[in-house]
């Protein structure tokens, strides 16, 4: 259980998270939403130990972000909003270096796998030739290398075609329900919230995503 | 180190070519660099003429004087071919060793011997023309000594008497022995003492040292082409701290840079007849850790790559003027220089241990740092 007691966190006098609690269950998918600048990223953030909080506390599967934070770290994938792979290598190099640097070994097998499981077939493409949805694809691939509790995602699928989108969300599904990984990620698509999440937390003053998001029948979280 | 060496070699294999050229750039350029600079001395020789009407000894002694200097190639030529090569300006100027030029020196006479030819584009007319002369003044003091000591011989008629040849062979032998005209070249910031200086006397490890410099430098980007890129967010959930990640980086690139040491070390002794001294390479051992890790160091201050680029560039020039591998420093500076100049104790032959300890302890402060923003 991922378990968040009144976090703070400020860049400037402003605070941009201010006294934020809540808890995920295993299994849960859960959705950020906000109005660009709210501080979905620096929550995604400071969930996956990348930023601290000024205040507050986090807590993984009852490990304290505070004093196990190596140990943490192994339990979280997270992938960032821009592609994190190495242009100029293959997908299975991509695979393969990561591997090499990840805490948890996997054969070639199990990672081409891991591919497959995406519908990411070009084992042997150079990324530069895939498209924007295959490189989001494998942008996801290479975090579960380490096969984490917590997947954090900012903006998975930004920029890619519906089928690619739509690919991508039933795989995080999966994830969530039969490995039983506690997903959250940002998005600004509602149709995709609506349909994945099964809470929503809507970051920031304004109301409009709440009003969106008040007929979906979704738990939603205001803070 | 094993996972670091798998994943840079994926890496560094899509860009072979480049590593490459860099790797071996401080080799072939510095093998380039003296073959080059040697051709240009031979070839900036000036072109003399010589007509030789006396085929006595001391005139070919003095042939064989003159093509023992490194300032001219002496080409023997007709009086008449020799003039038409003047006028066509294949040669500097033209000296005609007059018939009879042996007789005249014993006979202690010392006008008309030489006749000398120049056009207007003679421009190294006259130091030849004091070249040769002090050549023959020296051979014709010798003859004059000789002279003077067989007539001493046949004045006071002594028993033992000498002839002209073992006059004028011992005369030589004392020269020699005495070391009379003989100069010692030695570079400004070393002992060692250039037997045969040759005009200009290049140092192949300093210029192997600035050329080291610039290749390292340049393969020292990938640290900011990772620095900005995506991936590096990745590293925050590697099984590795960034401290050892980034350590055994550099332990690994260190290895790769003194292989390529080694081998320029091997090349430079059989291709340019370097010494091949053990000891010498703790000195290049000590300079590549100082280089790796300095440069390391410095790479960080730089988030675009083109203004690194270019202040390695300058970089590299301002250390290739101030070390003294191309211009030699003034001697007095040279402990100053050792301070201030991380490149000074390799070009002084010395081991680089105040400028390793400098770069190990920066490197650890950026690696913590590094490490701290990331705990």
């Amino acid at each position: 259980m991922l378990d968040v007691q009144s976090i703070t966190k400020s860049y400037t006098k402003n605070p941009i998270l201010h006294n934020l609690s809540f808890s995920v269950m295993p299994g849960e998918i859960i959705g950020l939403v906000g109005e660009n600048g709210a501080g979905k990223s620096t929550l995604l953030r400071i969930l996956a130990t990348i930023d601290k909080p000024d205040n507050g506390s986090i807590s993984l599967n009852n490990l304290s972000y505070e004093s196990n934070r190596k140990k943490v770290r192994k339990t979280i994938g997270y992938v960032p909003q821009d592609i994190a792979v190495w242009e100029e290598l293959t997908v299975k190099e991509n695979m393969h270096f990561f591997e090499r640097l990840s805490s948890e070994a996997k054969n070639d097998d199990q990672l081409k796998e891991l591919c497959l499981e995406m519908n990411l077939e070009k084992w042997n493409e150079s990324v530069k030739n895939l498209s924007g949805g295959m490189k989001r694809k494998l942008n996801i691939a290479i975090t579960l290398i380490h096969n984490p509790k917590l997947l954090l995602l900012d903006e998975p699928t930004v920029g890619i075609d519906l089928k690619s989108k739509k690919e991508i969300g039933s795989y995080l599904w999966k994830q969530a329900k039969e490995q039983k990984r506690i997903i959250m990620y940002t998005s600004h698509d509602m149709d995709e919230i609506n349909e994945l999440c099964d809470k929503v937390i809507c970051i920031g003053k304004d109301s409009f995503y709440e009003e969106i998001l008040s007929t979906s029948g979704k738990e939603i979280i205001s803070i | 180190m094993n996972d670091i060496l798998y994943t840079r070699l994926l890496l560094w294999k899509k860009k072979v070519p480049t590593m490459l050229f860099w790797l071996v750039f401080p080799i072939v350029g510095t093998c380039l660099f003296i073959t080059t600079a040697s051709t240009i001395e031979e070839d900036s020789r000036v072109p003399i003429g010589i007509v030789l009407e006396d085929k006595s000894e001391l005139a070919t002694e003095l042939i064989n004087s003159m093509e023992a200097s490194r300032l001219v190639e002496v080409y023997l030529y007709s009086e008449q071919q020799a003039l038409y090569e003047l006028e066509k300006y294949e040669l500097d100027s033209v000296f005609v060793i007059h018939e009879g030029f042996e007789n005249a020196i014993l006979s202690n006479k010392r006008n008309k011997l030489i006749s000398s030819y120049q056009t207007e584009l003679s421009f190294a007319y006259s130091p030849v023309k004091e070249m040769i002369v002090s050549l023959v003044q020296e051979e014709s003091g010798r003859a004059k000594a000789a002279h003077f000591i067989l007539q001493m011989n046949e004045e006071y008629g002594n028993s033992e008497s000498f002839t002209w040849n073992e006059i004028n062979e011992k005369s030589k032998q004392v020269q020699l022995d005495e070391n009379l005209l003989n100069t010692s070249f030695s570079y400004s910031n070393t002992n060692d003492i250039v037997e045969n200086p040759s005009l200009l006397s290049w140092n192949t490890w300093g210029i192997w040292a600035i050329f080291t410099l610039l290749s390292t430098l340049f393969l020292m980007d990938w640290v900011i082409r990772e620095k900005s890129m995506a991936v590096t967010t990745r590293f925050t959930f590697i099984k590795m701290t960034r401290f050892n990640y980034y350590l055994k980086i550099i332990l690994l690139y260190f290895m790769l840079f003194f292989l390529f040491d080694l081998i320029s070390f091997v090349v430079f002794a059989i291709y340019l007849n370097e010494d091949f001294s053990t000891g010498f390479l703790f000195v290049i051992l000590t300079f590549r850790i100082m280089l790796c890790l300095l440069m390391f160091c410095l790479v960080q201050c730089f988030k675009k790559i083109s203004s690194f680029y270019g202040f390695s560039i300058m970089l590299t020039l301002i250390l290739a003027v101030i070390s003294g591998a191309i211009i030699p420093i003034f001697p007095p500076l040279n402990n100053l220089m050792e301070l201030i100049n991380p490149l000074q104790a390799f070009l002084n032959g010395k081991l680089t241990v105040l400028w390793s300890i400098i770069g190990l302890i920066t490197v650890a402060l950026i690696l913590l740092r590094k490490e701290k923003s990331n705990a």
